[in-house]
């Protein structure tokens, strides 16, 4: 039975003379921790705010959701007051630059929103627009795009509305939201005359409902969920949103979670590392141990209380370093904040990062600690002797095990699915070996195509890459990640944004009109033609809904269990559907046979977007009933079809043979390619002034929006990964230092061979030189093959080498490698050689 | 009465395919009290004989019987648990523990033993050494023949049956290495210890009653003098 007092006694006087070491080790995982800490408390503090807030997320108690007009409804007699909305996506114009874009229109009858505000600069807009008249609200996000000022005009359709105030916040809304569709509010009283609301105008009618506070809602809306379901209507709840929002972003959360913990994953190799350079050292003193008697359970225990230590400062330090940076995060994220978010201490997640921090230290230091028990009392009288190989030792194998436990069980907690637990301790096995193997490739091409023609400075400052303790296999592996991450992020970023503005290239189509109208059809036609543009594309939409699927219609499968029902979104969505006899340059037949001709009375063969089609359990055969427009329409799928949705083009999850819905109601879209910013300027200015109720989406505003979003995401993921870096450059100081007694050791004997320090300094400059290239050139290597990996599979890109963004990722994280190495280096050169003699260096 | 004694002790290394011996059917016994020389060149497996004696080492074949208790029946815990008992040390290159003063370094035994009195116990010693002022350094801030000292503290703290000292002053000048050797067998004297030594130093074997000589791993010749 171990004497625990003793072994405390022990670990004390061992800690007392290691304590600067021991807390170089602990800052590794600082910043993991901090990461963590600070995302858990901003979650848990944001999901609290959420709750609190519940009802100025959606502004009123409840909110009836419907694409046809919502009419009388039975509970608004139950209601305090009601509001109403119709929203719809149109181009709006601003006379005063000649401008439009594509906006989001809401025509607000009422007081909503009941609770929280419409908040506007300046702060009367919202009181001056609720006065009535000609007036709008607009979104900031719009303003700011087309220098627009309060009192000036825009135009929605036929009318002109004046400016009143600039929207600077909705409820529920979060900036992300404003970017994709910014929202223009105009007074209900002026939509008709707008003339916008035609055929196939995508229209959202909305109603706002307050009730007498204390009302219970949910109790009040069961009697009427029966018929909303036949009707399509969507009820929300101030319940169904607080669920609703609390679980995306307790999602988010735990995403950002899962990056914190990889940057407490790199703090742990980095531990791994330092420990096992730590323990090197100790391998002496153990054996002396071992000599004077102590088992080599004693000895394990002193060494592992004291790291148990250093784990405890250092989750304690990250706990208050995050605790102090969720003060931070409300700005980092205020674009996907739907909710005013208060800090604060959050002891629940101050308490995570403590075992986390604790566990994970201990785990990973416990690897290179284990050697401790192997070591023979025989090292006193052969020290060569001490230093042993784990590699068969049953322990070291249980402690990967639980290493690899501990990661799943982390992940299976925040992602709660074993699949994704399990995807996510792959993903890291692979990065880290994938790291590793690079990292020590690039090593053994160094050493084994090394000119020897290469002067002695070079040829020193290689060699000293391979010094034992130098952990340089671990520092790759540490900045690599952090540096593939963030580089990742820039590769891709940049992929997608020259993909969107290249796609001039070849005959891509780079403008599209749409919501035309039958009868407008011939004029546009000839705008087009006019203009010297060519008509790419023509397509008739018509929309449907489905009423069966085999024969089950949306009541019957209400009642079906999870396991074999279709979605429910299947039953209520709206289907926009053309019809051709051919597929298009975007599509591909995967399975079954395009027919091209239907007809009447006759079976009809449809034919299914692959991923939508196995996504919802469709099969080639299945029997689909439509409802166009009030008829029945029986068709089976004969066909599924690989679409490419990144590029300017109508593409339709269902597509109809010829010969069946050329007498239905329909609207159209032309498809054509404007040559210069001016002709697509001018175009669009023409269209809207002429036929409002068109639609017109051009790639420069698709670029825009693009860059805007990618901007406010990539600020996020390079916050995050920000992380990874901070770790990767603790872990190269604390190797630095740990291994900065060997340095002067060697400079001094270099020194005093007859090496200059400039030599010295060449030599020491050059090594941190390798080093970072080493580092930041497997992060590199590694990010280019997650970037074409990912365009290959998720975003369909071409893979096109960044080498100039590389490039210039290589010069900033090698050149930091450099200055560390530099501000650490003074003290080596500076240094009598006779006090590194006598061992006070 | 014999506290060690040695039968056909024999240890071989594998080294790849090769079998390397190392020493070869040494056997010996000492008395208690006796003292003891281990001479030999090097590389003729005066080390690891000494590694044997005291166990530290296990024997490829034969039988080490130590204070009456037969190694190589034990695993290194209890062989441990016998050095904690029975045996001290003192080596070439002193192996003070760097991070424990020179009081701490001698207390390390006594607590081992759960003395209570292990504070006042190591100050004795370390005043018997002439080292009670320089309880609270570190062996950083001693010199060599003060780290030497210390050892032999450290060593005749748990009373040791049998004392095992690995070329004590050869890390050290004449003039302190003739000081530590006094020291030695004065302590040795005046405790009773059976001490073992194995030195290159002729002059210094000639201290002790016995004198081994080694070569090639096995013994040459066994003499003892006045």
């Amino acid at each position: 039975m171990p004497d625990f007092a003793w072994i405390l006694k022990m670990a004390g006087r061992d800690f007392r003379k290691n304590l600067s070491r021991l807390l170089l080790f602990a800052s590794s995982i600082v910043v993991g921790i901090a990461a963590l800490v600070a995302i858990n408390s901003f979650g848990e503090n944001l999901i609290k705010d959420i709750d609190n807030q519940a009802k100025e997320l959606l502004g009123a108690d409840l909110v009836l959701e419907n694409n046809k007009p919502l009419g009388t409804q039975a509970l608004d007699s139950l209601a305090l007051e009601t509001a109403s909305e119709i929203n719809f996506a149109s181009m709006v114009a601003f006379p005063k630059l000649d401008a439009s874009r594509l906006t989001q229109v809401r025509a607000l009858e009422g007081n909503f929103p009941f609770y929280g505000k419409l908040e506007t600069l300046p702060v009367d807009g919202y009181a001056r627009f609720k006065q009535g008249g000609k007036v709008a609200l607009v979104e900031k996000t719009l303003m700011a795009q087309f220098d627009a000022r309060v009192g000036d005009s825009i135009k929605v359709g036929a009318v002109t509305f004046q400016i009143v105030g600039e929207l600077q916040k909705v409820p529920g809304q979060t900036g992300i939201t404003a970017s994709v569709a910014p929202a223009v509010y105009i007074p209900m009283a002026y939509l008709e005359e707008t003339g916008l609301v035609q055929y196939g105008s995508r229209v959202e009618y909305n109603r706002y409902l307050q009730f007498a506070p204390g009302t219970d809602v949910e109790k009040i809306i069961k009697p009427y969920e029966a018929q909303w379901e036949l009707d399509r209507v969507d009820a929300d709840t101030v319940a169904d949103r607080k669920e609703s929002t609390g679980r995306s972003f307790g999602n988010l959360s735990n995403f950002l979670s899962l990056v914190a913990f990889i940057a407490l994953l790199l703090g742990c190799v980095g531990v791994a590392s330092a420990v096992n350079v730590f323990v090197k050292e100790k391998l002496a003193s153990v054996a002396v141990l071992r000599c004077l008697g102590v088992s080599s359970l004693d000895v394990l225990l002193i060494y592992l209380v004291e790291i148990v230590g250093m784990g405890l400062i250092g989750a304690f330090m990250g706990s208050v370093l995050g605790t102090l940076l969720q003060f931070l995060l409300p700005i980092v994220f205020a674009d996907f904040l739907p909710v005013e978010v208060t800090v604060g201490i959050s002891w629940k997640s101050v308490g995570f990062g403590m075992v986390t921090g604790l566990l994970v230290s201990l785990l990973f230091a416990l690897l290179p600690l284990l050697k401790v028990r192997k070591v023979s009392p025989m090292a006193t009288l052969r020290p060569e002797t001490a230093d042993t190989t784990l590699l068969k030792d049953p322990a070291r194998w249980a402690v990967l095990g639980g290493i690899l436990l501990f990661i799943f069980g982390f992940s299976f907690y925040l992602l709660t699915k074993v699949t994704w637990a399990l995807g996510f301790t792959g993903f890291v096995l692979v990065a880290f070996g994938l790291l590793w193997g690079v990292g020590k490739g690039i090593m053994w091409a160094v050493r084994r195509f090394l000119p020897l023609s290469l002067s002695y400075p070079w040829r020193q400052a290689l060699a000293n890459l391979y010094r034992p303790n130098n952990q340089t296999i671990s520092l790759i592996a540490t900045i690599g990640l952090g540096t593939a991450m963030i580089s990742t992020l820039f590769f891709l970023q940049n992929q997608l944004l020259q993909e969107a503005k290249f796609a001039d290239k070849e005959d891509q189509p780079n403008m599209l009109l749409f919501d035309i109208q039958t009868p407008q059809l011939e004029q546009v036609r000839a705008r087009v033609l006019g203009q010297k543009m060519p008509l790419l594309q023509e397509v008739a939409i018509v929309t449907m809904l489905l009423n069966e699927i085999n024969g089950v219609d949306k009541k019957e499968n209400e009642a079906l269990d999870e396991d074999n029902n279709y979605s429910r979104w299947l039953y209520n969505r709206e289907f926009r559907v053309t019809y051709r006899d051919t597929l298009i340059a975007s599509e591909r037949l995967t399975d079954g046979v395009l027919v091209p001709k239907g007809t009447r009375g006759d079976s009809i063969f449809v034919s299914f977007e692959k991923g939508f089609a196995e996504g919802n359990g469709f099969k080639i055969g299945d029997e689909v009933l439509f409802n166009v427009q009030g008829r029945p329409i029986t068709t089976y799928i004969g066909s599924f079809r690989e679409v490419k949705f990144n590029q300017v083009s109508t593409n339709f999850l269902v597509l109809f043979p010829k010969g069946v819905l050329e007498e239905a109601p329909k609207f159209h879209v032309i498809i054509t390619k404007t040559t210069t910013d001016k002709q697509a300027a001018t175009m669009q200015a023409d269209m809207v002034r002429e036929f409002p109720n068109i639609s017109i989406i051009n790639l420069g505003t698709i670029v825009a929006t693009l860059e805007e979003i990618l901007g406010k995401i990539s600020f996020v993921i390079q916050f995050m990964a920000f992380f990874s870096i901070a770790t990767g450059i603790l872990v190269l100081i604390s190797s630095l230092i740990i291994s900065k007694y060997q340095r002067m050791r060697e400079s001094i004997l270099l020194r005093t061979l007859g090496a200059s320090s400039a030599i010295v300094r060449q030599i020491n400059t050059l090594e941190y030189f390798f080093l970072g290239s080493l580092a930041s050139g497997s992060g590199i290597l590694l990010s280019y093959l997650a970037t074409f990996l990912l365009g290959q599979f998720v975003f369909e890109l071409d893979f096109s080498l960044a080498w100039k963004e590389g490039l210039l990722i290589y010069a900033a994280i090698t050149g930091l490698t450099i200055i560390l190495g530099w501000l650490n280096g003074r003290k080596i050169i500076n240094q009598a050689p006779m006090e590194i003699l006598r061992g006070n260096g | 009465m014999s506290i060690l004694s040695l039968q056909h002790v024999s240890k071989t290394y594998q080294s790849g395919s090769r079998k390397l011996t190392v020493l070869e059917q040494v056997t010996f016994s000492i008395e208690a009290g006796e003292t003891i020389a281990i001479v030999g060149p090097s590389g003729s497996g005066k080390t690891t004989l000494l590694g044997l004696c005291a166990g530290l080492d296990s024997s490829s074949s034969g039988s080490v019987v130590l204070n009456g208790q037969a190694l190589e029946n034990l695993n290194e815990d209890q062989r441990a648990a016998v050095r904690s008992k029975d045996v001290g040390f003192i080596f070439q290159n002193f192996q003070l523990l760097s991070t424990l003063t020179a009081l701490e370094n001698v207390m390390v035994p006594l607590e081992l033993k759960k003395r209570k009195d292990a504070k006042e116990k190591a100050l004795e010693l370390l005043e018997k050494v002439g080292l009670k002022d320089r309880a609270t350094h570190y062996p950083s801030q001693l010199s060599g023949g003060e780290q030497q000292r210390v050892s032999i503290a450290r060593a005749f703290a748990n009373a040791p049956k049998i004392l095992f000292a690995d070329e004590p002053t050869g890390n050290l000048d004449t003039e302190t290495g003739t000081m530590i050797e006094d020291l030695i067998f004065n302590l040795n004297k005046e405790q009773g210890t059976t001490l073992v030594l194995v030195t290159h130093d002729l002059d210094l074997a000639a201290k002790t009653r016995r004198i081994i000589h080694i070569k090639g791993g096995k013994i040459q010749e066994d003499s003892t003098h006045a």
